[in-house]
């Protein structure tokens, strides 16, 4: 077998690796996005248990006090389709209806002594456990594809997908804002 | 509260603790007498025959070969019984008593571990092929409810050599102390925090990585759902998952299905044992005792007691 020969056949060889390589880190690129958008939806089904949950509390205790809680009607809505903006404010605004429920409850003995309130209030808590992991679990998705996406040579095979960077499920600077005050 | 054990059938429970250490030294000198002859009689005998058939002796051959057989077979039944009569003995005066003051306890079986196939199904070790557990404990600890015991697993291995004949030997996979406890959650998957061994080479890969890179380091992590993942293991779990580790000082795996975990400590030794206690005082070896069961309860405590977890 002469030179040249051999030349080519690791030409060939090299060649293939390389198909080989950025057919699995395209898939890899596609698998990755499949996980995000799952993720995603876990974060869809944990806003909307807390919701739900929440939903229940409140009619507990408008039992109790009907025109303190009036106001807290409405505050949250929720929607299929919503950006992760979106989404990051109605958490938001869910945090502040539980602490304004807590704030009324504690002006009413019997409600916070009631054995449905209490149960509510475990399940609030498991709501935010549950909301809790599954923003880290979609955050840890989406930190491993931009990571992919922004390396070499992965960032290559990215690119010629049109790849874009997703965005985090982030804490809103107000909140923030708020902690460093209260620190 | 059903015990195993009544301390009031037991005879020798009711004897002093002078009268008790002088019938365990008995017998623990009995059981290390019968298991050298175990070991030295093959021996001799394998020297006593070449002596005789070098000498050209036929004569005395058989019967010297009976003899040590019967006295080999005799020391291994003594060994057996006295083991076990000390086991006994044992468990009635000295671990039950230990036990029943750190659990609410509803059984103990010194000779039987956790159930095999509830090993099996958790999937926390590889690779094994032999099985073998004891000191079974089933009741409550501070309100759980509880199993422990100590668990042996081992992996046949085969050797051929240069001849092609083979032989067989077993390699310790995992020994120590399992406890299997409530979790207070209830989880849609199985999820496996298995301790990465420094020797191994190339470090099994994790289903999920958190954001904590040393957990990640430390552990590898494998579930089928990652939703369960971050569900179970939140930054202060992991914390104290890593506190617990250092605290056994020993490759510590937890595995979470259902409700309920799994904790299993390659500690390599058993525990209630007088292998590893000197036999001077009653009261060293429940102290010792003592000492070995809150190595696990206080991993409990930290892990699944504590008030900051989540």
């Amino acid at each position: 077998m002469g030179t040249i020969e051999i030349v080519l056949i690791v030409a060939a060889a090299v060649l293939l690796l390389l198909i080989i390589w950025a057919i699995s880190t395209g898939n890899r690129f596609r698998r990755m996005a499949v996980k995000i958008d799952e993720s995603e939806s876990g974060i869809d089904v944990a806003l909307t248990k807390r919701y739900d949950t929440l939903t229940k509390m409140l009619e507990v205790v408008r039992q109790y006090a009907a025109h303190e809680v009036e106001t807290l009607t409405g505050i949250v809505s929720l929607r299929t389709g919503m950006s992760m903006a979106e989404r990051e404010k109605a958490a938001v605004q869910m945090d502040e209806m539980t602490d304004r429920i807590r704030l009324v409850a504690e002006q009413y003995p019997q409600l916070r002594a009631a054995e449905v309130f209490s149960k509510l209030q475990d399940g609030i808590q498991d709501a935010e456990a549950h909301l809790q992991a599954a923003r880290r679990f979609y955050n840890a998705n989406v930190s491993s594809f931009n990571q992919l996406l922004v390396t070499f040579p992965s960032s290559l095979i990215g690119n010629l997908q049109h790849q874009q960077a997703r965005e985090f499920f982030e804490t809103e600077p107000m909140k923030r804002a708020d902690l460093s005050m209260k620190l | 509260m059903k015990d195993t054990f009544n301390q009031d059938s037991a005879g020798s429970a009711s004897t002093g603790d002078k009268e008790l250490l002088r019938q365990m030294q008995g017998l623990k000198k009995t059981v290390r007498l019968s298991r050298i002859l175990a070991v030295v009689l093959p021996g001799a005998g394998f020297v006593l025959v070449a002596c005789l058939a070098s000498t050209g002796n036929w004569t005395w051959l058989l019967p010297a070969i009976g003899l040590l057989i019967f006295l080999w077979t005799g020391s291994s039944l003594i060994l057996s019984s006295r083991s076990r009569k000390l086991k006994i003995l044992l468990g009635q005066t000295i671990t039950l008593p230990v036990l029943q003051e750190i659990f609410d306890l509803q059984e103990y079986l010194p000779d039987q571990g956790i159930a095999e196939r509830i090993i099996s199904a958790s999937k926390l070790v590889d690779n094994w092929d032999r099985y073998s557990g004891s000191d079974f404990v089933r009741g409550k600890y501070r309100g759980l409810n509880i199993l422990y015991s100590d668990i042996h697993l081992e992996r046949e291995e085969t050797d051929i050599d240069a001849d092609g004949s083979t032989s067989t030997h077993y390699v310790t996979v995992f020994q120590g102390q399992w406890m299997i406890c409530d979790f207070g959650k209830q989880l849609p998957a199985r999820l496996l925090v298995r301790e990465k061994s420094r020797s191994q080479l190339f470090r099994p890969k994790s289903d999920i990585e958190t954001e904590n890179a040393a957990f990640n380091k430390k552990y590898q992590i494998s579930s089928q759902d990652g939703h369960t993942v971050f569900y179970v293991l939140t930054p202060h779990f992991m914390e104290y998952i890593m506190q617990a580790g250092e605290l056994a000082a020993a490759p510590t795996s937890l595995c979470f299905e259902g409700s309920q975990v799994h904790i299993a400590i390659d500690s390599r030794h058993d525990s209630l044992e007088l292998n590893r206690v000197r036999l001077d005082s009653l009261d060293n070896i429940r102290n010792r005792f003592r000492s070995e069961i809150k190595y696990v309860t206080d991993i409990v405590d930290l892990l699944l007691l504590n008030e900051n977890i989540y």
